[in-house]
């Protein structure tokens, strides 16, 4: 996916399909063969019990189980109007319910540098429109000292933190955030 | 584009989304990466004020 993706809220494919919650929506993107695959955005119903207004957005094709497939290898034609149209619907979403928070799994590094790379080059557009965090997740060391414990670590007290994105601020891709959030910047 | 075509838009797809009628059958909130690390409630807390205060 190393094509630069350019954000642009005039270049959409339509809508075709859409809850009247705005948490689902569905549109199809050209491939480079010339198919048409059809692709849903999904926000969840409920946030979390321990994190209100913070929901879980993602994207894709869905898979024979009619689930998400946030794996799934597609060569689009265009992803800058692949990528518009899933912010526009973030963006329509988060207009309707402005205390909420979107946040978006980065699946894993690659795929998570890619969005961090999107994010920064179209960053005077999105910060228009949307409040954006990157969050790293850290491991607590259980012990310091001279002896060498087998297993310092502890995987079960991990703590998420949040960082405001800024334009240019470089991360590489071995230390990019595990998740992002993003919402409304202006509350109407 | 300027905002007011936006905004137009997003009044548009609204409009669409109440008029399908269509409720969206979604069930993600457990899946997220972030929502498996978050365990307490003293921690989502702690979370949301670093958020807002980032």
């Amino acid at each position: 996916m190393a094509v630069p993706v350019k954000i642009d809220f005039d270049n959409l494919y339509e809508i075709e399909n859409i809850s009247s919650d705005l948490k689902f929506s569905c549109f199809h993107s050209t491939l480079n063969n010339g198919s048409k695959v059809p692709l849903v955005v999904k926000i969840s119903n409920q946030s979390h019990a321990l994190l209100p207004n913070v929901y879980n957005l993602s994207f894709g094709p869905l898979n024979a189980k009619g689930k998400i497939d946030d794996k799934a290898e597609l060569t689009h034609g265009n992803y800058s109007k692949v990528f518009s149209t899933i912010l526009f619907s973030a963006l329509a979403y988060l207009k309707n319910n402005p205390d909420h928070y979107l946040g978006v799994d980065g699946s894993d590094n690659a795929r998570a540098y890619f969005y961090y790379r999107a994010l920064q080059r179209n960053f005077n557009f999105l910060d228009r429109h949307f409040r954006m965090w990157g969050i790293k997740y850290y491991v607590r060391i259980t012990r310091f000292g001279k002896t060498q414990y087998d297993n310092p670590f502890d995987f079960e007290d991990i703590m998420p933190y949040p960082f405001r994105i800024t334009k240019g601020a470089l991360v590489s891709q071995d230390h990019m955030y595990n998740y992002f959030i993003f919402n409304l910047k202006q509350k109407p | 584009m300027n905002d007011k075509s936006i905004t137009r838009k997003i009044a548009a797809l609204t409009k669409k989304a109440k008029e399908s009628g269509k409720k969206a059958n979604v069930k993600l909130a457990a899946s997220s990466s972030l929502h498996q690390v978050i365990k307490t409630k003293e921690q989502a807390a702690l979370f949301m004020k670093l958020l807002k205060e980032a």
